[in-house]
């Protein structure tokens, strides 16, 4: 594995279990996958969305502007490391 | 070709574009010449009957497919070739997948068209376009579906406006996306889009006058009055269109056409999601919508038609629930509407999410908010939540928090108002709706600092479902509803004094508490049901292996097929005379009695807000033309400070909802006439509301007329030597206006002086007293102000209020009137007479009803000419001006006109001279 990519798994795990242990108490790793539907499904609604977004800028030390807050860009894991990676360059 | 039924059907499939050909240019060409001509067609055929319509779309759909071989993707392969690579890797299943949903889709044609789904023109015309537009559409090649999806749009724009003004509609939306694109810096551009606004504005409010036609306002509005707000933000940001296609598929979305009320799609959801998965479950979901949606809006005609109560009737506990109940339930109407349009654009291939999400069952106010109309929620979390949220979160999480919710309720208020304004031409500000969205912003930020501090349950599955949590939830949900469904009805109301007037009935009896339990409790089971069985938002889409071909088509496919059946001329006689006479109530679609009512006396036309909250009259009002004034708007009726409220003003000339409509020197809608009758002649004085004066047809088509000429052509000179009827109709008119017009009526000298009656006079008599009590006028008449005084109506009392207390006295107060009117016509000499005539709308009023009027009319010395079967035998929809104008057209007026000429020349009670008994007539008048 690169280190790009265990860089990304990495990130990928910090969400992962951010997510679960503050919005999805109860539910197991397994259930939260890579593509799971967050923002469009209701899972990440409006007050969750902006919560992730304080904790990926204060974790990450990055900016996220207002028009990334959208499905584009945080509706499941996967796209939320994609985020996070293209902020730290 | 059958390949293309597959389900291999991705947006990657995109081949490199190639070179023009010569043959493709010409077809390309040919095809456009097809549409222009289709669309001219409309011009000079008028497109009256369905069959040159059908012709007209085909045409349009075969110039459209000429016309996308200009696509250069087509030389890399052509259509023929698409087909043949696709019918060699066809497969069994793919094609009995879109077998299904081809199926369903023509049910879904019948049935919009037999239950004359929203409007003619969608249901006549764009639903054809679709069906076989969407046929066409599957069978292209992936490349060029996005093409032909926005020629199709175009198309319709043409098939409805025709070719003059669709050309304007897309030439003006054109320029708008145009000053989008200008090659200058974003600010630039975006006060080039604002300065265009305000000339558009300008237009709009009638301060310039636009040479395209007001018709095209709603839909003009209803394409670009939110959605350039977010083109606009998504291009700052750089996420524009990939290619011209995307805007215009964009702006010009098909079913837009029709509907002016149209959710708020997002442009970056537009493009991600077409395409996105399998094409047929695409598809299948969208009917699935599309069912709901037509389910939703038959419902709402339920409540509309047979469940709402007026606020004036409102008088106990029992009839406030129910009023609040149907009030909230009215919003089926645009849950239905946004779930068919959605659904049709999964037709082609937009995998939109849904628009609505079981609303009436919301367990908090945060959860009503995302629950209901989520396109609207998401636009503006997106234009002003998050850009206001994320800047001030440095300073707080609770503080970004309540700014950014107000600031979003705030937008949504001036926005609504906003969207009034370029659909209706007017501005919705009433102090209920601006204390509605205040009281709302309150209870959202009160809710979600509650979220904010003490979390909310989400889960990735369905949460398990314990007692303890069923209880929890039934409460909230029923709480919630009942709160919402108040404030709903608040904003339905159009003051703040008339809402506190309705809801101060008298405490609930004990029957009508076990009422009010059992629809909360109703409330609270179905929330819980909800949770544990119906589908979660937005669910991910299905495989057909997991869940079959059949599953996700049985409840569209079996209830669109139940739809078709029972309203089919050939199966519907089966169900029996009852369910087929509800079958065909429900496919009417018109204005229930109170509006059509309240419409006709020009009561909403001064009413600001009153179309914000009550779908049924937004149709009415937006579908009018620049000429849809009524007549007191035009001018022809000057206020008045007599009791009689208003007068027609003589000499006056107006053109209104399409005819001319004069009045002469004595301010009648007549011809002219000489005050003294002509020597030998007889003379009819008539009055009545505006189905006498002929709101709906144009001068000398009123059925008065129609029967005076008639009289003249075959009477004159051998009964009388002439026959003259005046014309004293005046619109909206009660019997207590007609009482005070008999002055001037007498001046005249009239044989006989017919009232013509209709089912609402006495409410109307009522409604006028309290009105002119209102702006201070005194009850003219000792013992109808004594009336007055007994039911305790005084000038400081609301509308609502004051209705509520005089509605006992109806029946006396119109007794009364009654027979003022007939001992002052006979004290005149004159012959009174009683007409009834039944207004063009079915059910409205039975028999027994006329049997019981005619009875006080008789009582109070009338002549009683009974009129009720008078449309007997023709169809309503042919003789009225529309479902939502009930007043008789130039046919229904001819109608009427040879039932008033059979009751003349055959009722000998009448006593209409018609030979040499003239002499018999005079010598009575001497006596």
């Amino acid at each position: 594995m690169s280190d790009n990519a265990a860089q990304a798994d990495g990130i990928r795990n910090q969400i992962k279990n951010f997510i679960l242990e503050e919005f999805l108490q109860g539910a197991s790793a397994d259930e939260l996958k890579n593509d799971t539907a967050l923002m469009s499904s209701g899972i990440l609604d409006s007050l969750a969305t902006v919560r992730l977004v304080a904790s990926l800028e204060e974790r990450y030390g990055i900016r996220i502007a207002p028009h990334e807050v959208s499905v584009d860009y945080l509706d499941d894991l996967d796209a939320i490391t994609e985020l996070v990676l293209s902020k730290q360059g | 070709m059958a390949g293309a039924l597959n389900t291999s059907t991705t947006g990657a499939e995109v081949p490199a574009p190639n070179e023009f050909r010569l043959l493709h240019r010409v077809l390309a060409g040919l095809g456009v010449c097809v549409v222009v001509l289709a669309a001219t067609a409309d011009l000079l055929t008028g497109a009256a009957t369905v069959g040159l319509g059908m012709i007209q779309i085909l045409l349009m759909l075969g110039g459209l497919v000429l016309a996308a071989q200009a696509v250069p993707a087509w030389a890399e392969k052509p259509l023929l070739v698409h087909w043949g690579e696709a019918y060699r890797s066809a497969h069994f299943e793919g094609i009995l997948r879109f077998g299904v949903v081809a199926f369903q889709v023509l049910l879904f044609a019948f049935a919009v068209r037999l239950f004359q789904i929203e409007n003619p023109a969608f249901y006549r015309s764009v639903v054809p376009l679709l069906v076989f537009g969407f046929f066409l559409h599957h069978l292209l090649p992936m490349a060029q579906r996005l093409p032909f999806f926005v020629a199709l749009s175009l198309a319709s724009v043409l098939l409805v406006f025709g070719l003059e003004q669709g050309l304007w509609l897309i030439g003006l939306v054109l320029l708008v996306i145009a000053l989008c694109h200008l090659p200058v810096p974003y600010w630039i551009r975006l006060a080039a889009v604002l300065a265009a606004g305000g000339g558009f504005a300008a237009f709009r409010s009638g301060v310039l006058t636009s040479p395209w036609s007001g018709a095209l306002w709603p839909i003009f509005g209803s394409m670009l009055m939110f959605r350039v707000v977010i083109y606009l933000y998504d291009l700052r940001h750089a996420r524009g269109p990939a290619s011209p296609s995307w805007a215009l598929a964009y702006f010009f979305m098909v079913p837009n056409v029709v509907f002016p009320f149209f959710p708020v799609v997002d442009f970056a959801t537009f493009k991600r999601t077409h395409y996105a998965t399998d094409a047929l479950e695409t598809y299948q979901r969208g009917l699935n919508w599309i069912f709901r949606g037509i389910v939703h809006l038959l419902a709402y005609r339920i409540v509309y038609q047979y469940l709402t109560i007026a606020p004036e009737d409102v008088t106990t506990s029992a009839d406030l629930l129910r009023y609040v109940l149907t009030t909230f339930l009215l919003y089926l109407k645009v849950s239905g509407l946004f779930h068919l349009i959605v659904g049709l654009m999964h037709l082609f291939g937009f995998r939109l999410p849904e628009t609505h999400h079981l609303f009436y069952l919301a367990s908090s106010f945060t959860d009503f908010w995302r629950r209901i109309n989520i396109y609207w929620k998401d636009f503006m979390m997106k234009v002003v939540f998050y850009p206001t949220y994320l800047p001030l979160r440095a300073r707080g999480e609770r503080l970004a928090l309540i700014v950014g919710t107000l600031a979003v309720f705030f937008v949504t208020w001036v926005t609504h108002s906003y969207q009034w304004y370029w659909i209706l031409g007017q501005w919705n500000l009433s102090w209920p709706d601006s204390l509605f969205w205040a009281i709302l912003a309150f209870f959202l930020v009160f809710d979600a600092l509650r979220e904010l501090r003490q979390g909310r349950v989400r889960s990735l599955g369905r949460p398990e479902m314990t007692l303890r949590r069923g209880l929890s939830l039934g409460v909230r949900t029923a709480a919630t509803f009942t709160v919402i469904s108040f404030l709903w009805t608040f904003w339905n109301t159009p003051t703040v004094g008339d809402w506190l007037d309705l809801i101060s009935v008298e405490p609930p009896t004990m029957v009508e508490m076990g009422m009010i339990l059992t629809v909360l409790i109703g409330i609270a089971v179905a929330a819980v049901l909800a949770e544990q069985y119906a589908s979660p938002n937005d669910r991910k889409p299905r495989s057909t292996e997991a869940h079959g071909i059949w599953g996700p088509a049985a409840i569209p496919l079996t209830g669109l097929a139940g739809l078709c059946l029972v309203a089919l001329p050939s199966t519907g006689p089966m169900l029996g005379t009852q369910v087929q006479r509800f079958v065909r109530d429900l496919s009417v679609p018109e204005l229930n009695e109170r509006d059509a009512g309240l419409m006709e006396r020009g009561y909403y036309e001064e009413l600001v807000n009153v179309t914000a909250q009550n779908p049924a009259l937004f149709d009415v009002f937006a579908q009018r033309g620049e000429d849809g004034l009524d007549i007191w708007q035009a001018g022809v009726l000057e206020e008045s400070e007599s009791f009689i409220g208003r007068e027609m003003r003589p000499m006056v000339s107006v053109y209104q909802r399409g005819n001319s409509f004069r009045t002469n020197r004595w301010a009648m809608r007549d011809r002219d006439y000489a005050q003294t009758p002509p020597e030998g002649a007889y003379r009819i004085a008539l009055l009545g509301q505006s189905y006498v004066a002929g709101d709906g047809v144009g001068d000398g088509e009123t059925f008065e007329a129609i029967v005076e000429q008639r009289l003249n052509d075959e009477f004159a000179g051998s009964g009388a030597s002439g026959y003259e009827i005046l014309n004293f109709g005046v619109g909206s008119y009660s019997v207590l206006q007609q009482l005070l017009l008999l002055d001037r009526v007498a001046t005249f000298e009239p044989n006989a002086v017919y009232f013509v009656a209709t089912p609402n006079d006495a409410q109307r008599a009522l409604l006028h007293i309290i009105q002119q009590l209102g702006r201070g006028v005194a009850v003219p008449w000792p013992e109808l102000a004594a009336i007055v005084r007994e039911a305790g109506v005084t000038s400081e009392l609301r509308e609502t209020e004051a209705m509520r207390r005089l509605q006992p006295y109806r029946d006396q107060v119109h007794a009364w009137a009654l027979g003022e009117l007939a001992r002052q016509v006979g004290a005149a000499g004159a012959v009174p007479v009683w007409v009834y005539l039944y207004v063009p709308q079915e059910d409205n009023v039975s028999s027994e009803d006329v049997l019981r009027l005619a009875s006080v009319a008789r009582d109070a010395g009338f002549v009683v000419v009974d009129m009720f079967d008078v449309y007997e035998g023709y169809d309503l929809s042919q003789i009225r001006v529309s479902a939502a104008d009930r007043h008789p057209n130039a046919d229904g007026h001819q109608v009427i006109a040879e039932r008033f000429y059979q009751e003349l020349t055959t009722n000998g009670e009448l006593g209409v001279p018609l030979r040499a008994d003239l002499n018999a007539e005079t010598d009575r008048r001497d006596r």
